[in-house]
């Protein structure tokens, strides 16, 4: 599969998806006026990575913001990850956040919660 | 000699400039509200506050809640042009500030058939205790779909989570179709 690369911009993430590292990471702002047209080619890297996905993958947040629109984004992406599981594939979830931003670290216990993963909490 | 039109608009900015200070307001945008406008708002108000050396989980709360309002204004404003009313259907967003808050308050046109459903949300939300705020948010975040907008039909809840605080509203009829709907939140100061 293709590695997808998507250079940050002032609304959208950087977002970098790699089959060979079994590695899909999304860092930075996340506000596009639409989330949907920003993340379908996204969610698609991710249903077609998911029936060939040969080792343990690992999926990092290191949001500085997202707005809600892309917060339900957010969960579609763990609640497609998660299926990994079902599939045999070992899955780790590290959720990155700033120090003293605790909204962030609770919105991703609320993730690990509603998707049923355990997250690794990483402060920076 | 100056003209009465030019008095009138020193005057006007008099008026304005102490307003603005006695109100506590920041900033004032009155206007088409767009979605590159919205960054460069947040922007500027989170240099602001930074600059003000606030304490950082404030500013980001701050910048969180002006992103989804104005947001909530690029996608609900319902009429754009209503001949029949004093006020040019534009949104205003505003910033003001006191000693225990900063208040975001945003004003919109609203079809005054959607007024009924738009109180019902706010009064359903504000009577909501943390624990209902987050069960609502988390099942609209697994239930919900996609307005047409592409809202996720989570801004106010996401405030009031955010905020811990209630909202206050006022509604101004203009005309037998369309409402002035002013909402304003409050930021909480550590």
């Amino acid at each position: 599969m293709e590695r997808l690369i998507i250079e940050a911009t002032d609304e959208t993430p950087n977002v970098n998806l790699s089959e060979d590292d079994a590695y899909l990471s999304f860092s930075g702002k996340s506000l596009p006026e639409d989330v949907r047209s920003f993340y379908n080619p996204i969610l698609e890297w991710i249903d077609n990575y998911i029936g060939q996905a040969r080792k343990k993958t690992t999926v990092e947040f290191k949001m500085d913001y997202f707005n809600t629109a892309s917060s339900k984004i957010i969960l579609d992406i763990l609640l497609k990850v998660v299926d990994l599981r079902e599939t045999g594939q070992e899955l780790a979830v590290k959720w990155m956040y700033k120090t003293n931003d605790l909204d962030m670290k609770e919105a991703g216990e609320e993730y690990s919660e509603i998707a049923e993963i355990e997250f690794e909490f990483i402060p920076y | 000699m100056e003209s009465p039109e030019k008095i009138n608009h020193m005057e006007a900015v008099v008026l304005t400039y102490k307003m603005m200070h006695n109100y506590g307001i920041k900033l004032i945008y009155e206007g088409e509200i767009n979605q590159s406008l919205t960054k460069v708002l947040a922007a500027l108000t989170e240099k602001k506050l930074e600059d003000g050396n606030e304490d950082a989980a404030v500013t980001r709360k701050v910048y969180h809640v002006m992103i989804e309002c104005l947001q909530n204004l690029c996608k609900h404003s319902d009429a754009k042009k209503d001949d029949n009313s004093e006020i040019v259907a534009n949104e205003i967003f505003m910033i003001s500030e006191d000693k225990s808050n900063y208040v975001i308050t945003t004003g919109n046109m609203v079809n005054n058939s959607n007024l009924e459903k738009i109180r019902v949300t706010i009064d359903t939300i504000n009577s909501f205790s943390k624990e209902e705020l987050k069960a609502a948010y988390v099942k609209q975040m697994k239930e919900g779909s996609y307005s047409e907008k592409g809202g996720a039909g989570l801004g106010f809840l996401d405030i009031a989570k955010k905020t811990g605080n209630k909202f206050e509203y006022h509604i101004e009829r203009l005309t037998n179709d369309s409402s002035f709907f002013v909402l304003k939140t409050n930021i909480t100061k550590i």
